[in-house]
């Protein structure tokens, strides 16, 4: 392709996404500025919901569905990450690094590792009637992997045990388990009976947050590792 | 009239990363762009639900998925890239024109 034709394919590229840019605007503006969406909806059946926050409410409740599907997501991600890259040696390369040797970067791990543990804990269970909830407990949870795979405590290429998998699974698993029961029960997926609607939600949570925060670690372990064998490779 | 002016720049945000996606060769800044444009994409929908008062929790639900889910895909996406460089050396997609 010689330069103009380059240019113009440029300048083309550049005019359809104005045109989407001005369409979008249009839409936006055109939007009822007073409109209040499902709010209502959600608050007016918040009773039936088993907890207090209408954001964990939609999540684990009134639109569980699209949480399981999430997490099913998650867990798929983690098994393509993992079918594209076969497990490596068991003693990495980051392990021979004297890198996490370093006393105040372990000291430091120590005292912060429990304490983000303990956050995590506390977002869980704190979702029941204020902001926090699975994600939140489970983007801590991985942040506590991130650290320990960055500071080489664990190596990237993490072996794969049955322990780990479990971990990775338990969430999709319990979820599935529930929705499974309460089809039976009451003839729908993921209606909850009023009583057991809280109780039921704190363990589809807790499962959820140990399996997001496993599976967002091995991610980002799969995906460092990957970029600091190609940071070798490169010429 | 703040509803306005995020969703506004929400908008920018997502053409901008779509602009990014469409034209950069490189498969990374093409992930970045990715993520830019669901950036704009989720702020849009934050935006949105503040509209009447107080916010709608449903598309608060729908983005808080939707983050999970672009994380997910972004490590996949790394790990595919970093698969190809090691395939086929080139961390660009096919492109049989020259660029510039």
């Amino acid at each position: 392709m010689n330069r103009v034709a380059f240019r113009c394919l440029h300048g083309l590229v550049i005019a359809v996404l104005a045109g989407l840019a001005y369409l979008l605007a249009r839409a936006v503006l055109a939007l009822d500025p007073d409109g209040r969406g499902l709010s209502d909806t959600v608050t007016s059946a918040m009773p039936e919901s088993g907890v207090l926050h209408p954001l964990t409410a939609v999540l684990l409740n009134f639109r569980g569905y699209d949480t399981l599907l999430e997490i099913a997501v998650l867990l798929v991600a983690v098994l393509a990450v993992w079918s594209l890259e076969p497990p490596a040696a068991p003693c990495s390369r980051v392990l021979q690094e004297p890198a996490h040797r370093n006393p105040v970067l372990l000291v430091g791990l120590g005292v912060m590792v429990p304490m983000i543990a303990m956050t995590a804990g506390y977002f869980v269970w704190v979702g029941a009637y204020r902001p926090g909830g699975a994600f939140q407990g489970g983007a801590l949870l991985g942040a506590i992997g991130v650290m320990l795979a960055s500071t080489g405590v664990l190596p990237p290429s993490i072996r794969r045990t049955i322990r780990l998998r479990l971990a990775t699974t338990i969430g999709f698993a319990v979820f599935l388990l529930v929705a499974l029961l309460t089809s039976l029960w009451s003839g729908t997926l993921l209606t909850y009976p009023k009583a057991w609607a809280g109780l039921i939600i704190l363990a589809i949570e807790t499962a959820l947050a140990l399996s997001i925060g496993v599976s967002l670690a091995l991610l980002f372990m799969a995906a460092a590792d990957r970029a600091t064998v190609h940071r070798e490779d490169a010429p | 009239m703040t509803v306005t002016i995020y969703s506004l720049a929400a908008i920018a945000l997502f053409v901008l990363g779509l602009y990014g996606l469409w034209w950069q060769p490189h498969l990374l800044r093409k992930l970045v762009s990715l993520n830019i444009a669901s950036a704009g994409a989720f702020l849009l929908m934050v935006a949105l639900a503040y509209r009447g008062g107080d916010p709608d929790p449903v598309p608060h639900a729908l983005v808080l998925t939707g983050i999970v889910i672009s994380v997910s895909a972004t490590a996949f996406a790394v790990v595919l890239a970093a698969r190809r460089y090691r395939e086929t050396g080139s961390v660009e997609l096919d492109e049989p024109e020259a660029r510039s």
